[in-house]
Formats: structure tokens, C-alpha cells, sequence
């Protein structure tokens, strides 16, 4: 009870001396094992989810839909209601965002390079995608108690995992995103994990950026369900800036 | 709290609050409270104005207008314009018109009232006042008195019907009108009018008619004179048909943990000849952000008087009592370097609406920027 409080009031990490840290990637393989297992999420080919998006601070309510494809194709498309769609998709070279409000463009650099990786069996492939995983301490996250994870990622800015020591589950992650309006730091807490084909996700992800709270409710996850080639397609107006060399 | 001592302010209206009788007693001495931080973006919206624009009809334009505009020239409310077809319009109100008095409210008083206190964003606070009492609800009517052309008094009971546009929501912001007015003048200009930046589906895509119908036309004019503001990223959106130099920003919004540019995506076709954009001290927030920061890149000539310098990006949240809070939650650096709040967008030309102007059927600012687009070369 004293370490508790001391610790809390240090601020520092649940921590005990001594404590053998399990490695980074061993943490990594074994989300993937308490997801499914390797074999079940290579079968995946496809991931359609869908659901709805909740600000709750400002009262806007959206609806989301977010499509993987082979090659890492996506398309993802959230809309609220009076301020319309924000969409952003990979048809394998072209990587794009267009909303009604900012119009349409392309991305490049590091968003470009991100595309590129893709989402699908990233889970599975982290190797690819980050050059090292170091497990660098203990933290209670969301009343669980989580070994905390560090990956260099390859293209990007490091991120922070928590993974719970009793299921292996991801609870947290910390991330530095690059976008278009500049880096933003966000911390989103995974919860309310299903399984869908032998595959388990986190339905609820709660996501604090920018001085704003979301969280998205997944109503639907689908795997390998035939997603129609055209979804994959570039808008005219993505077209035209093809098109212009832009 | 911008040197502010919050927790003196906190001390001193207290007791004044617990010793209010009514919700709206307590409300008036809240805003009071938020306007000692001499910043916008800071308002208390009663929860009537959400019940009022979200009857149980479902008709959410409850809130009506006699379809007068107003500005106000050397401390008088003058008509700036008249709907055309609307009450006011078929009661032979004429722009210039002086008014006088909104039901039993001698205007000019009340300006000077407000002008006393010397508020920040003067003729925006000065526009809600008078605006707030000629509109009104759709079943009433309202009795004002004008002074004509002659300068004699004219005294009209004038109706009140639903303002033209979409009626668009946006969070916890109270439901609002929007409208975009776009035509041809002088044959060859291309003029984009709207009042406020919110209901991107239906104002982008009429902003996208309107300009790429004059890809080639001599020159274009937006008029965000009395645009109160809005979505941020419409700024964006919107100059992307003038910029087509990728890396351009409007300016930069610096919060407590995140500093995000308001970046400007080129379309894949942009317009290339002379922009001219009108403003005036009802120009705020959103309009100030796209008129100084197309200024700032020299992309833009800005005709008319000093905007509103209230541009801080802010958000509402719902108060326990139903009642919307909005406040600043950033501050805003236009890409040349100076914060718009507090300083505004500066014209280049600066163009002041007179009364006489207005009598005549003159838009001195309008027509400067006309002016300037047929001799640029």
C-alpha cells in the first residue's frame, strides 16, 4: 500500500525493482496469439467495419465505414451530419483526402509512405512496419495493468503501446500522427474486444487529439467480404489533380 | 486568463448570481463575467434559442427576419440593404434609411450605450443588438420607426417571415440560416456573397459553380461583409480555387498542446485573375481568416472598412442546464505574422458606405473593388 501511494504521488510507473520486463516483441506476437493467432488473421484478405462516431464536448455524432482491400487499398469515409464527408483512401498508388470543407489532395511524403504499408495484417507484419519494439516499464492504463511498449516506427514518429499483462491485449497507444495541419499527438484506449471469424478487435476506441475526444463505435467488423473494386477508385476531383501533375 | 484576475472576477460576481432570480438573470451576469477577458468567442446561448429554432413541428426557422440588413455610419443604424421580396421590401423600406426605433427601443441610445463601454468588435456587438430586435419570431410583427430619404419619420409594423437559406447545425451551436448569393456584375465579375461558413455540402458546392463558371471572367469579388464566421477549414477549402501553389497557408492556429496550419490544397483548375474581397466591422472569425490570409500571400486586394478582429478558434459544449457555452480555444496567427484577434484584417483600400451612397443605390466598397478589377491588368 505505502509503494502504491509513493509511487502515485511520485508519478511514477507501477515499477517493481527487479521486475523481469518481458521483451518488446514477444509482447507484439503474443497480441497477435490472444487476437487469434497468426494463421487466423492471414486469412484475412478483406476488412469492412463499420459504425458511428461520437464528439460528445462539441455534439456532433458521425457514421464511419473504413474498407481494406488487397495491396493495401482503403477507402475510408466518416460523415457527420451539416458538415459532410470526410474521406481518405489508397487504390494502391495514389494516396488522397477530400473533404467538402478543404477540398480535395493528394497525400505524399510520410503519408504517402504510411499508405503505402497499409493496414491489412499489419497486426502480423509489425516487423515490416517498425524497426524495434522495447518494453520500458510497467502503468496501470484504464484500470488495467499494462507493460508499457515503445516502437521506432520505420516511417513516422515512434509510438507507445500498452499491453495488458493479463490477456495481451493493446489498451492504449500514444502516437505522433503527421498530417496535413501538423503533427498531433493522440492517445486512444481500445475496448470491448470481439471476435469475428476467430479474429478479436477492439469494437470501442477512444481517442483524445487535439484538445478533443472521440470515440468510435464499431456496429459491424466483416472479414472477407467481396468489397466491390470501384470502392477503391479515385474521386473526379482526386482524378483531375492526377491528372494535373499535382 | 490575458491578465485577467479570474479568481477577483469569480469573487466579485458570485454573490451576484446566487442572488439572481431568474435564469436569465444569472445568464446576463455570466456574459458579463466571460466579457471581462475582452476576447470573442466567449458567449452564453440561452436554451430558449435552441427550443425556439427546434420546435416541435420541426420547423426550425422560428427565428424571422423583415429582411433588413443593417450597419451603422457615425453612430446611426442605417439600412444596408432590403431583402428583395420581403417585408421590408414591400413596405418601401429603402437602403439608407436611418432607424430610429424597434418597438419601444430609441436606437440611437442604445448605440451609445454600447459604444460607452467601449466593446471590443464594436459593430459586430452593435449589429446583434439592433438585428436581435427586428428579428424575431415568425408570428410577430415588429413596429419600426425610420427616417427616410427626406429625413422624415416613417413609422412601420413590419411582418416577420422565415430567412432565406438552409437551416444548418452544426453541434451545440444554436440552428442558424445560411445562404450563398452568387452572380455576374459588370458582365464579367464573378460576385459570391454569404453570411456565414457552415453547411459545407451545399456552400462548397455552390462555391465551386459560382467560380468555375468564371474561370476566364475578368475578376472575382467575395463579399463577407457582416459573415459572421464559422468552419475553419471552409476558409481552407475556399482558397484553394485562388492558390495554385501547393505549401500555402492562410495562417496558423496555436492551442495549448498542438499548433495546426491552416493549410490551402490547390484545386486541380484555379482561378488566376484579380480576387477582390469586401469587409466591414461585422466581418468575423472565419472571414477574417480567409481575407488576411489571402492578403497576407498577396493573392487577395481587400476593399471596405476593418474587420471584425475576432477570430479565435472556439468550440460550445452544452451547459447542465441546456443553456451553450463557446469559448476560445486558440489562438490564430494570420501567415503574415499578426494575431487577427484584437487587430483585424486591415483593408487596402479602405472604402466607407455612406449614407447618401446608400440613398442612391451605391455600394462604395462593391464598386472600388469593380473599379480596381476592369483597370487591373
Amino acid at each position: 500500500m505505502n509503494k502504491l501511494l509513493i509511487a502515485v504521488l511520485a508519478g511514477a510507473p507501477l515499477f517493481a525493482a527487479g521486475e523481469a520486463l518481458p521483451k518488446g516483441d514477444v509482447l507484439m506476437d503474443k497480441y497477435v496469439e490472444a487476437t487469434g493467432g497468426k494463421a487466423a488473421h492471414q486469412k484475412i484478405k478483406s476488412v469492412v467495419l463499420t459504425g458511428t462516431v461520437n464528439i460528445p464536448a462539441q455534439g456532433l455524432k458521425a457514421t464511419i465505414a473504413d474498407y481494406l482491400g488487397e495491396s493495401n487499398k482503403r477507402y475510408q469515409v466518416m460523415e457527420i451530419p451539416g458538415v459532410g464527408k470526410f474521406e481518405e483512401g489508397f487504390d494502391g498508388a495514389v494516396a488522397w483526402q477530400r473533404s467538402a470543407a478543404m477540398g480535395p489532395r493528394i497525400k505524399d511524403g510520410e503519408e504517402k509512405a504510411i499508405a503505402l504499408r497499409g493496414s491489412l495484417g499489419k497486426d502480423v507484419r509489425w516487423r515490416d512496419i517498425y524497426d524495434k519494439a522495447d518494453t520500458v516499464g510497467s502503468e496501470v492504463v484504464d484500470g488495467k495493468d499494462c507493460y508499457k511498449v515503445v516502437l521506432a516506427s520505420k516511417v513516422g514518429k515512434p509510438e507507445t503501446r500498452y499491453f495488458d499483462k493479463a490477456s495481451g491485449l493493446i489498451v492504449k497507444v500514444v502516437a505522433i500522427r503527421t498530417t496535413q495541419m501538423g503533427e498531433i499527438t493522440s492517445e486512444s484506449v481500445f475496448s470491448d474486444y470481439k471476435a469475428t471469424d476467430g479474429v478479436t478487435s477492439p469494437r470501442t476506441v477512444n481517442t483524445k487529439a487535439a484538445g478533443h475526444e472521440m470515440v468510435i463505435a464499431f456496429d459491424s467488423v466483416k472479414y472477407n467480404e467481396p468489397i466491390p473494386e470501384d470502392k477503391f477508385n479515385l474521386p473526379p476531383d482526386i482524378q483531375a489533380l492526377v491528372n494535373k501533375g499535382k | 486568463m490575458g491578465g485577467v484576475d479570474w479568481q477577483a472576477v469569480h469573487d466579485e460576481f458570485r454573490p451576484k448570481i446566487e442572488k439572481a432570480e431568474t435564469a436569465a438573470e444569472a445568464r446576463d451576469l455570466l456574459n458579463q463575467m466571460i466579457g471581462r477577458l475582452g476576447l470573442s468567442h466567449f458567449a452564453i446561448f440561452p436554451v430558449e434559442v435552441y427550443d425556439r429554432m427546434n420546435s416541435p413541428s420541426g420547423d426550425a426557422t422560428s427565428s424571422g427576419t423583415a429582411g433588413v440588413d443593417v450597419l451603422f455610419v457615425n453612430k446611426s443604424a442605417l439600412v444596408a440593404s432590403v431583402e428583395p421580396g420581403s417585408p421590408a421590401a414591400l413596405a418601401g423600406v429603402h437602403a439608407g434609411w436611418e432607424i430610429t426605433k424597434i418597438a419601444t427601443v430609441d436606437v440611437r441610445p442604445l448605440i451609445e450605450s454600447i459604444l460607452a463601454v467601449k466593446p471590443p468588435h464594436a459593430d459586430l456587438v452593435l449589429k446583434r443588438a439592433v438585428l436581435s430586435r427586428l428579428n424575431g419570431d415568425t408570428t410577430g410583427r415588429v413596429t419600426v420607426e425610420f427616417l427616410n430619404a427626406a429625413d422624415k419619420p416613417v413609422t412601420l409594423t413590419l411582418n416577420r417571415v422565415a430567412p432565406k437559406g438552409t437551416i444548418a447545425r452544426f453541434g451545440f451551436l444554436p440552428p442558424m440560416a445560411v445562404w450563398m448569393d452568387t452572380r455576374k456584375l459588370a458582365g464579367e465579375v464573378e460576385y459570391i456573397r454569404f453570411n456565414q461558413f457552415f453547411e459545407p455540402t451545399v456552400l462548397m458546392s455552390q462555391f465551386e459553380d459560382a467560380v468555375r463558371s468564371c474561370l476566364k471572367c475578368k475578376g472575382v469579388v467575395i463579399d463577407l461583409r457582416g459573415n459572421t464566421g464559422g468552419i475553419g477549414a471552409m476558409a481552407m477549402g475556399m482558397a484553394g480555387w485562388f492558390i495554385d501553389k501547393p505549401n500555402q497557408k492562410l495562417g496558423t492556429m496555436i492551442m495549448r498542446d498542438v499548433t495546426m496550419k491552416f493549410v490551402i490544397n490547390p484545386r486541380a483548375e484555379t482561378y488566376s485573375g484579380p480576387l477582390a474581397i469586401l469587409t466591414d466591422g461585422a466581418s468575423a472569425s472565419t472571414s477574417e481568416i480567409l481575407a488576411g490570409g489571402l492578403q497576407d500571400l498577396k493573392r487577395a486586394r481587400i476593399f471596405g472598412t476593418r474587420s471584425a478582429a475576432a477570430a479565435l478558434p472556439s468550440e460550445v459544449i452544452k451547459l447542465p442546464n441546456g443553456d451553450g457555452f463557446q469559448y476560445a480555444q486558440a489562438n490564430y496567427v494570420s501567415e503574415g505574422g499578426k494575431p487577427l484577434e484584437g487587430v483585424g484584417v486591415t483593408p487596402d483600400v479602405e472604402v466607407r458606405p455612406t449614407r447618401q451612397a446608400l440613398l442612391e443605390n451605391h455600394d462604395r466598397p462593391l464598386e472600388a473593388a469593380i473599379e480596381w478589377i476592369t483597370h487591373h491588368e
